[in-house]
């Protein structure tokens, strides 16, 4: 997930980057819970919530006896992991469940290419493990601060035409059910449970631990250039068919958008420019607030400052390329559409977005590769991934109310965690398995343990 | 103008904790940016105590040990003493409450406040606990 453009983009404002005297603001509550409550909320700040407590089982034992306990009581049960996912998977009146004590690599076997690790294991934990043992991730994330078993539940993903999400990449997982039972799947066992389980939203148990796919940990170098968007749009499935990882960013009302590779070279000093993506993100917005009522002006002012010309290379362990930091909080909206219809979509959202003067923030647009998982938004559809944010505390309905329309008609699959408005009947028309992934909750969850009200709503359980 | 053209807010929105940073480095005169040893040191500290080390590990290294991040650097002076001023208390309630950019509880869910202050202490008091 990729916000602010990843890379150098420097919009020189009255001749050089300006620091105005921004408001900051603590984004958390500060009100005390109610007495013996737990307050959560999510990383954006928009999703939050009251539980009755939080429990950080340390083992399997331990996170059986309290499913067991919960089923005993009737008290529902959510899993947190690291609160980046902008719908309301977490929010409960029960109990949430976090993993934090339950991570750390286990094994490894750089012969077979498999890595075991415990699910509360957070991406960036992991590379680091992982690279210690010279192994890595296939791919990664924008973002590397979820937990593994958050990531996979939620089908997170990087960019790469011939790259599949994370979760592709589970080849057995062990599962605590609601029954407080411990499952192993994949692997030669129960090979459906893990295609259902492997993209699961925290529905069907708790992952507690994953065997994974791993690489030799691998050198990356990173190309980033400026295009104006109609090029871009024109050149991105080619950039995507003959870089190993591509994707661009749509700088709205300016004209241009970013194209980022990263492509496989051998080992070698590290060379990482400084990150600039705030800089960038401050100067769009600044033109936002400056001339936002005057779009034209805007785009024209913008087609100025920024230098066409300018780029960026960097060579870096994989890991530390991939994944990047997002200092400004925001919200977003996420769709996974056909391949081939990528562009076209691109082209209609962009269209929508700037018919909006408060619009600022890049929109991202990626490839992933299809998969198998039931719930997979790449299920058996190799697929162009088109993000749109909004800024924390700033308007975000907009990136659902004007967008679906968008992207409903391309058959655009929602990321789970990620703002939309789907709803069981339109799921069950754009996901083959649903029905049998259903069927299977049903029976490991027959009472709804781990379903808070937006996942009711998702599968269409009654409450 | 567009009749469908919805217009942008004024209010100040939520800035990360990089606003506050670069204000920081900018009225410092840029003279205290992290040098390529300070990335190195904060990228090899860690706390002398193996459990407490490990937590750090998984919930604060990916930010604090980043500048990217804009999170105050593991070890680096200049970016913690503006904050030790205002007193641990404070920094305990802000690795609490979430501040920016930083989640309620820092990414870490089973850190108990005591632990929060050691973490702090750690990060702040140059790297004092030891590398490995």
């Amino acid at each position: 997930m990729k916000t602010t453009l990843d890379r150098r983009v420097l919009l020189r404002l009255g001749g050089g980057a300006l620091l105005g005297a921004w408001t900051v603001r603590s984004a958390g509550p500060r009100a005390a819970a109610p007495a013996g409550g737990y307050r959560w909320r999510n990383w954006s700040g928009l999703q939050s919530c009251t539980a009755q407590a939080l429990a950080t089982p340390g083992d399997e034992a331990e996170l059986a006896r309290l499913l067991r306990a919960a089923g005993a009581a009737g008290t529902p049960l959510r899993c947190v992991g690291a609160g980046h996912s902008f719908t309301p998977l977490v929010p409960t009146a029960g109990k949430l469940v976090s993993l934090d004590r339950m991570s750390g690599l286990l094994a490894q076997d750089a012969a077979a290419g498999t890595a075991t690790l415990l699910a509360g294991t957070r991406i960036a934990q992991l590379a680091r493990q992982l690279d210690q043992h010279g192994l890595a991730l296939r791919n990664q994330p924008d973002i590397d601060a979820q937990s593994y078993a958050g990531a996979i539940s939620t089908a997170t993903h990087g960019t790469g035409a011939r790259l599949q999400a994370l979760h592709a990449d589970a080849l057995a997982l062990r599962l605590v059910t609601p029954a407080g039972e411990i499952v192993d799947c994949g692997g030669g066992r129960d090979d459906d449970l893990l295609q259902a389980a492997r993209v699961s939203l925290g529905s069907l148990g708790v992952i507690a631990r994953a065997t994974i796919a791993v690489v030799p940990a691998y050198y990356l170098k990173r190309k980033l250039w400026l295009m104006p968007a109609q090029q871009m749009l024109d050149a991105a499935p080619e950039l995507a068919r003959t870089h190993r990882n591509f994707e661009f960013y749509y700088l709205p009302f300016t004209g241009y958008a970013a194209a980022i590779v990263h492509d496989l070279a051998p080992a070698g000093p590290a060379s990482r420019p400084e990150s600039q993506d705030e800089d960038m993100l401050r100067e769009l917005r600044r033109l936002r607030d400056w001339l936002g009522k005057m779009p034209s002006l805007r785009r024209w002012v913008a087609q100025k400052l920024i230098d066409p010309g300018m780029g960026e290379q960097a060579l870096d362990k994989s890991w530390r390329l991939l994944s990047t930091s997002r200092p400004t909080r925001f919200n977003e909206t996420e769709c996974h559409v056909p391949r081939e219809a990528g562009i076209a979509c691109a082209r209609e959202v962009i269209a929508r977005l700037e018919r909006r003067d408060d619009v600022f923030f890049p929109m991202e647009f990626r490839f992933v590769q299809g998969d198998d998982a039931w719930l997979s938004p790449f299920y058996r559809r190799d697929s162009c991934s088109i993000a749109v944010h909004a800024a924390a505390g700033e308007a975000c309905d907009y990136l659902v109310t004007d967008l679906a329309p968008i992207f409903r008609k391309y058959q655009g699959r929602p990321h789970w965690g990620k703002l939309h408005a789907h709803r069981a009947a339109d799921f069950a028309a754009l996901y083959p398995r649903w029905n049998d992934f259903l069927k299977l909750r049903r029976e490991l969850d027959p009472r709804g343990l781990l379903l808070n009200p937006h996942l009711r709503g998702v599968f269409g359980v009654a409450t | 103008m567009d009749a469908d053209r919805k217009t942008a807010g004024r209010r100040p929105a939520a800035l990360g904790a990089g606003a506050a940073l670069l204000a920081l480095l900018a009225a410092c005169g840029g003279e205290d940016k992290p040098q390529p040893a300070d990335l190195q040191k904060a990228e090899t500290l860690r706390p002398a105590d193996a459990a407490l080390a490990s937590k750090y590990e998984r919930s604060c290294l990916s930010c604090h040990g980043m500048p990217a991040s804009q999170a105050p650097l593991t070890g680096f002076a200049p970016a913690w003493e503006p904050r030790l001023r205002k007193g641990m208390p404070l920094l305990l309630s802000h690795v609490r409450d979430g501040l920016n950019a930083m989640p309620p509880r820092g990414y870490c869910n089973d850190c108990s406040d005591e632990e929060f202050t050691r973490l702090i202490a750690f990060m702040s008091g140059g790297g004092q606990g030891g590398t490995r």
